[in-house]
């Protein structure tokens, strides 16, 4: 019956404005919309999404210093070649870490 | 490698690898504002003001890190509940293509003079790398549950007692060695 739907259709938009509020920014936690502003400032979601994995070069303590960071699954490699020594090798998966010595 | 440098690569992969933007790592924020000291010389001049949120990286460290509340960057993570704590700055950003990210990032420990300093000169985004890259985890070299033997039950003095023995326990590489299972342990344990 038609009269029958009345309180079921209240709960439904009842329902679909909790939802709208919950997802709203104002209502975030202020951690949650830290992060959303620092996504923001990376470039965005889909910045990030699109970026794939990463290749960043550059010097620790003026030594060549290489991370290669994989996104899934996930993985990253540290590289050192220290003047004067041999290079490190250092890799994480996220659960483990380990250095690859050289063979 | 010595659990502390393990964990040390692990922190560090966790903020090279964005896995702190992962839903759920954030645990819980700090209502006051935290204004973090400039370091003049290295893009770090002017003194800022951030959010702290308490995030848990991979190795279960708990961090501080520290979002500006005018920019959203991350300018400074520093270790809770540790002594002396870790902690790095950012700054400097800089686009590479998409990406907005620090090049220079300094890390030390509370207290020490001293600070490891990085300056990234170059980002590349869309690398493919080889698979071949990422091998070495221990995690391979564990061996399969299954490669467990039978246990060795030795009947007690008291009636109807025994004590269960694994005949073959390697700890971490070690020879074999028999172990007793410890049957009161609310866990599995062996002795």
């Amino acid at each position: 019956m038609r009269g029958d739907d009345g309180p079921v259709l209240f709960a439904a938009w009842f329902l679909q404005l909790l939802l709208v509020q919950q997802s709203s920014p104002s209502d975030q936690d202020p951690g949650d919309q830290a992060l959303a502003r620092h996504v923001e400032a990376l470039g965005g979601e889909g910045a990030l999404a699109g970026a794939g994995d990463l290749l960043i070069e550059g010097t620790i303590d003026h030594a060549p210093y290489r991370v290669l960071v994989r996104r899934r699954p996930f993985g990253v490699r540290e590289e050192l070649r220290p003047p004067g020594a041999p290079p490190r090798v250092f890799v994480s998966d996220g659960e483990y870490a380990w250095e690859l010595l050289p063979s | 490698m010595e659990s502390t440098a393990a964990i040390s690569v692990l922190d560090f992969a966790f903020v090279w690898g964005f896995a702190y933007l992962e839903p759920g790592r954030a645990e819980a924020w700090f209502d006051a504002p935290v204004m973090l000291p400039p370091l003049a010389g290295i893009g770090l001049e002017d003194s800022v003001s951030c959010r702290a949120v308490r995030i848990s990286s991979f190795a279960g460290t708990s961090w501080s890190f520290l979002f500006g509340l005018e920019d959203g960057r991350l300018h400074g993570i520093q270790e809770l509940g540790a002594e002396p704590a870790r902690w790095a700055r950012f700054g400097d950003w800089k686009r590479w293509g998409e990406l907005t990210l620090p090049s220079v990032r300094l890390d030390g420990k509370v207290g020490l003079p001293f600070a490891q300093r990085i300056l990234v000169e170059r980002v590349t985004s869309g690398v493919a790398h080889e698979e071949a890259l990422f091998r070495g985890s221990p995690a391979e070299r564990v061996p399969a549950w299954e490669d467990g033997g039978p246990l060795d039950v030795v009947l007690g003095a008291v009636p109807s007692s025994a004590l269960f023995v694994v005949p073959e326990v390697r700890l971490r590489g070690s020879a074999p060695v028999p172990a007793l299972l410890d049957t009161g342990s609310a866990e599995l344990a062996v002795d």
